[in-house]
C-alpha cells in the first residue's frame, strides 16, 4: 500500500506556506518524496487569484488590513477565499492522472470526514463546477481550488470548522455573490473546544482512505529534513 | 505548400479527466516567437476550479495562439502551433477555412475541394463530405457533385413556398464589435435583478406631481431635487408603513425605521446601492450631505459593508439624461421602489386655467404579493402632496 504522508503544520503564514508547497511540489514532481499532505490553519488571509475581479473586493485592502486581514495575490485560477484561524486548511501535493476524479475525491473524504464529526454534508457536482466544494444543505462549509503542474496537484481544500465567520462577508467568495458559509461549530450544537484538533484527524484519514494510501503522520521536521535531502 | 507542416507541432486542451469535455485557458506563459522546450509549460487551463499546466509536447517556436484567454474550448481543440526549430513558416501558409483549403495535418481528414465544386455542391445542395472522389487521392471532382446531385433524394422541404429560412451562420459581429465577459459586477446585478423578476410579482404605478415648488425650495437651498423627494417619501412612508417594508418567504416585516436605499450609478462598473440607515430622523439637508457622501464613497469603492445593507425602501434616479418614465426592479427583499425622472417645464391646467409647471412623473414598483394596487396609488397621492407643499 503507498502512503500518504501527513503533516499537521499549525498555524502557518499563507506565503510561507506557500513556498512550502511549491518545494513539495516540485520534489513530487521529480518522485523524491511520496504524496504528502499539509493540514494547517493560517493567520487571517484573502487570497486573490487571477481571474478575480476587483469588485469581488468592494470594501478595499485599507479597510481589511485594518481589520487584520491580510490580501495575498497568488497565481492560481479561481477567485476570491478567506482562511482564518478555525480554518481547517488542506494542502495534499500528490500525484494525479484525471484532474475532476480528484477533485469529487476531496469531495468524498470531506463528506465522509464532516459525517464523522456529525454534519451531513454533500457536494453539488449537478449544479455545475462553480458549486465545487462541500455543503450542508444550501449552505457552503468546504472550498476546493487545485493546480495541476506536471502531474501533481497544489492547494487543495479548507473546511470551516470553528472559525469566525464575518470575514466571509466582506468580499464575494469564489464568484458566487450569493453563497451562504456555515461551519462545523455553526451546524452543531453545543461548543466543542477540541473541535479543529479532532476534525483535523478525521480530514487526514479520510483523504488517505480516499487515495487508496496509508496514512503516515510527519513532523514538520522531519519533512524539511526530506526536502533539504533532495538534490537541489 | 512548404514541407514545414509537417514539422509542426500543435499543443491541445488536454482531457483533464473523463467526464471532462472542455476547459477555459486562463493564462498564457508564451507568447508567438517564444523558443520553448519540451515539457516547458506554455499555459494553463481551467476547469471545475482546476487549473492545470499544459506542458509543450515538444521542443520548438510559438508560431501561432489560436485561444485567448477565457476563451473555453473542447478537448482536443488546438491551442498553439509550435513550429520546428528550424523556424517553420506556420502563419503564412495558414489560410482561413472560408476561402476554400483547409489546414491538413496528419491523416486528411479534411479534405481539399475546388472552388467550382464547392459552388456546385453549394446550388445543388449535396453535402461533399458524403461524396466518394473519383480524382487523384480520392479528390471530388466536379463530375462526382454533379453525379451525386442527381441520384440524391431532394430535400422535403425544398419546393414548398413556405420554407423556413435556413438558420443563419451566426453573423460576423466580430466585423464591426467585441465580444467581451461579462465583468462580475455586472453578472452579480443581473443576477440579483433576475431574482426580483423571478420572486415578486412587480407592478408599476404611476402618478404626475407638480415640482414646481420643490424647484423653487431646491432653488433656495442650492440642493438637487432628490433630497427633497427622499425626505417627501420618508414623510409618505411613516403614512403607508405597509410599504416601508421586506418580504422574505411568506415573513412579510413592516420596520420602523426608514433606512433608505439610494441607488448610484458606478458609469460602466455598474451600480450599488448604498444604504441611509435611519433616515427618517434627517431634514433634507442632512439627507443631501449623506447622499453625497455615499455616492462619492460608493465611486471609490470605500463603502463598508453595512453601508450596503439593510435597506427597507429604495429611490432610483436616472432623470438626469430627460426619461421620463421606468418600471424600476424592486431591490429585493424589499417590496417597493420609487422610481424619479426628469422634472420637465409642461402646460397643465388648474382650476380651468393653462399654467407652466415643472411636472415629473412617479413611478412605483411594488410587490403584489405583499400590497395591492391602491396602497400604492394612495402612497403616490400622499408623496404627491407632499411635494407639492414643499416649502
Amino acid at each position: 500500500m503507498t502512503e500518504l504522508w501527513v503533516c499537521h503544520a499549525g498555524l502557518l503564514d499563507y506565503r510561507e506556506a506557500l513556498a512550502l508547497q511549491q518545494r513539495l511540489c516540485a520534489a513530487r514532481q521529480d518522485g523524491l518524496i511520496p504524496d504528502t499532505m499539509l493540514l494547517l490553519e493560517h493567520p487571517a488571509v484573502v487570497t486573490r487569484g487571477r481571474r478575480a475581479a476587483p469588485e469581488d473586493l468592494p470594501f478595499g485592502e485599507a479597510w481589511l488590513a485594518e481589520r487584520g486581514v491580510d490580501v495575498v495575490d497568488v497565481n492560481r485560477g479561481g477567485k476570491l477565499t478567506y482562511h482564518g484561524p478555525g480554518q481547517l486548511v488542506g494542502y495534499p501535493i500528490v500525484a494525479v492522472d484525471d484532474v475532476v476524479a480528484y477533485v469529487r475525491l476531496l469531495e468524498r473524504a470531506l463528506i465522509s470526514a464532516l459525517a464523522e464529526q456529525g454534519v451531513s454534508a454533500h457536494a453539488r457536482v449537478e449544479d455545475g463546477p462553480d458549486y465545487t466544494g462541500v455543503w450542508v444543505e444550501d449552505r457552503k462549509i468546504a472550498s476546493i481550488g487545485v493546480h495541476v503542474s506536471r502531474g501533481v496537484a497544489t492547494h487543495g481544500f479548507a473546511v470551516n470548522v470553528d472559525n469566525d465567520m464575518a470575514p466571509w462577508t466582506w468580499f464575494t467568495a469564489c464568484g458566487l455573490p450569493s453563497v451562504q458559509m456555515t461551519s462545523v461549530a455553526a451546524e452543531l450544537t453545543g461548543p466543542d473546544p477540541d473541535c479543529m484538533d479532532c476534525f483535523a484527524k478525521r480530514a487526514g484519514h479520510a483523504v488517505a482512505k480516499e487515495l487508496g494510501a496509508r496514512q503516515r503522520l510527519v513532523t514538520p521536521a522531519r519533512l524539511e529534513s526530506a526536502l533539504n535531502a533532495v538534490p537541489a | 505548400m512548404s514541407s514545414s507542416v509537417t514539422e509542426a507541432t500543435d499543443v491541445t486542451m488536454p482531457q483533464m479527466g473523463v467526464s471532462v469535455a472542455e476547459g477555459t485557458v486562463v493564462a498564457w506563459h508564451v507568447k508567438v516567437g517564444d523558443t520553448v522546450a519540451a515539457d516547458q509549460t506554455v499555459c494553463e487551463v481551467s476547469t471545475d476550479k482546476i487549473d492545470t499546466e499544459v506542458p509543450a509536447p515538444a521542443a520548438g517556436v510559438v508560431s501561432e495562439i489560436l485561444v485567448e484567454v477565457e476563451q473555453t474550448v473542447p478537448v482536443g481543440a488546438v491551442l498553439a502551433r509550435l513550429g520546428g526549430e528550424g523556424g517553420a513558416q506556420g502563419t503564412q501558409n495558414r489560410v482561413s477555412p472560408e476561402r476554400g483549403r483547409v489546414e491538413i495535418n496528419g491523416q486528411g481528414e479534411h479534405r481539399y475541394y475546388s472552388p467550382v465544386v464547392r459552388r456546385i455542391a453549394a446550388d445543388k445542395h449535396v453535402d461533399l463530405e458524403r461524396i466518394q472522389g473519383s480524382g487523384r487521392n480520392g479528390r471530388v471532382r466536379k463530375q462526382d457533385v454533379l453525379a451525386a446531385a442527381e441520384t440524391q433524394e431532394p430535400p422535403l422541404h425544398i419546393e414548398s413556398p413556405y420554407r423556413p429560412d435556413e438558420p443563419d451562420v451566426p453573423a460576423p459581429v466580430s466585423k464591426t464589435g467585441e465580444t467581451t465577459t461579462l465583468s462580475r459586477m455586472r453578472r452579480q446585478i443581473g443576477e440579483h435583478m433576475k431574482r426580483s423578476q423571478q420572486t415578486a410579482a412587480t407592478c408599476t404605478t404611476w402618478a404626475e406631481a407638480d415640482m414646481t415648488a420643490v424647484e423653487q425650495a431646491r432653488a433656495k437651498s442650492g440642493l438637487t431635487a432628490l433630497p427633497h423627494v427622499a425626505r417627501a417619501c420618508i414623510t409618505a412612508l411613516a403614512e403607508h408603513p405597509a410599504l416601508n417594508a421586506t418580504l422574505e418567504g411568506e415573513d412579510y416585516a413592516v420596520h420602523h425605521s426608514v433606512n433608505l436605499g439610494i441607488a448610484v450609478s458606478l458609469g460602466e462598473n455598474g451600480l450599488i446601492v448604498p444604504v441611509i440607515h435611519n433616515a427618517q430622523d434627517l431634514s433634507v439637508q442632512g439627507l443631501a450631505g449623506r447622499i453625497k457622501d455615499l455616492a462619492r464613497r460608493a465611486r471609490a469603492g470605500q463603502l463598508s459593508p453595512d453601508e450596503t445593507r439593510g435597506g427597507t425602501f429604495t429611490i432610483t434616479n436616472p432623470g438626469q439624461y430627460g426619461s421620463i418614465m421606468a418600471t424600476p426592479v424592486i431591490n429585493q427583499p424589499q417590496v417597493a421602489i420609487l422610481d424619479l425622472e426628469a422634472v420637465v417645464k409642461r402646460p397643465v391646467v388648474i382650476d380651468d386655467a393653462i399654467a407652466i409647471r415643472a411636472m415629473t412623473i412617479l413611478g412605483l414598483s411594488w410587490d403584489h404579493r405583499a400590497l395591492d394596487g391602491v396602497l400604492a396609488a394612495q402612497f403616490l397621492a400622499t408623496l404627491r402632496g407632499e411635494l407639492e407643499s414643499v416649502r
